[in-house]
């Protein structure tokens, strides 16, 4: 499949996953440029600078802001999401509610798939002033990153959009939950085929103990590396 | 339903900048990391934080976690 198909499946699933579940025009754009002739990185994100707009009872009460930084190669034909973040805001508050962020090659000592939440809580900051040294800025709970799943199982925007629904009733399609759960099936679904590539002996265990049989193949087309994402946090 | 895919260059790149530090009113990028550090933010800049972010990215950027 050619790059430009690729990613507009990618944004096409986005939008009609956004505007049927919350039964509104919610729109995505992509930005793209050359890493070399081999990989393109591109990052698409809503259209509205201040993201999805969600309402309950026919007002806005939250936006969701969503935001991938992806990389495309020529030669596997796959995208690769390097970073991701959705981002719950409360309407007129000058801070987000709570946040997932992804960033596969995290360089600092956060978990590669966090959850950061805006609140408060006087024990865990007294905790947190304990030990390291941090500056009174840094004594905030939105600062710890509560690891969530790592690089193959962390939450999908379905999640974020079915926890709003579940916890707060915020307004929604008739069909919204049966179209949350198909996207997430597919979801599921590449991420367990990425995981299957990450362990091969792993899934031919479990296929034969069903019953399957399984052979090797003569020449081993994949070769991959991905100790780093299953021993990540 | 038909995406656009918007082709940036290095030139592109700038300009696209220039007209989202111009949206939020600030010089530098740099203006509205420091004042995501204490969530000074509304919803709007942080929109264009993040696209600012988006383009240091499709430069080959590293992101940095908050």
């Amino acid at each position: 499949m050619p790059f430009s198909a690729a990613v507009s499946d990618f944004a096409n699933e986005l939008e009609n996953l956004l505007s049927g579940a919350l039964s509104k025009k919610v729109s995505f754009k992509v930005l793209k440029a050359p890493l070399d002739n081999q990989e393109w990185k591109f990052s698409l994100t809503t259209k509205d600078m201040v993201g999805v707009p969600i309402c309950i009872d026919s007002v806005v009460v939250f936006y969701v802001q969503i935001f991938y930084n992806c990389a495309w190669n020529n030669i596997t034909e796959r995208i690769t999401i390097l970073e991701s973040s959705y981002t719950v805001w409360m309407k007129d508050v000058k801070e987000p509610l709570w946040r997932y962020d992804y960033v596969r090659d995290m360089s600092s000592k956060a978990p590669i798939a966090h959850l950061n939440v805006h609140a408060h809580r006087d024990e865990i900051v007294w905790a947190m002033s304990l030990k390291k040294k941090k500056s009174v800025h840094d004594l905030k709970i939105q600062k710890l990153h509560f690891p969530f799943g790592g690089a193959r199982f962390r939450p999908t925007i379905e999640d974020v959009l079915q926890m709003l629904i579940e916890e707060f009733d915020i307004d929604k399609s008739q069909n919204a939950k049966s179209i949350l759960e198909e996207s997430r099936v597919r979801y599921f679904e590449r991420q367990l085929h990425s995981a299957v590539i990450d362990s091969p002996g792993v899934a031919i265990e479990a296929l034969e103990k069903l019953g399957y049989a399984v052979s090797e193949p003569s020449e081993k087309h994949l070769t991959v590396k991905t100790k780093k994402r299953k021993t990540s946090f | 339903m038909t995406i656009m895919i918007q082709k940036l260059t290095s030139k592109t790149i700038k300009t696209e900048r220039a007209k989202l530090l111009r949206k939020a009113r600030v010089s530098t990028v740099l203006e509205l990391q420091k004042r995501r550090e204490s969530w000074d933010l509304t919803i709007e800049e942080y929109g264009i934080l993040t696209r600012l972010e988006s383009l240091a990215f499709l430069e080959g950027s590293e992101r940095r976690v908050k």
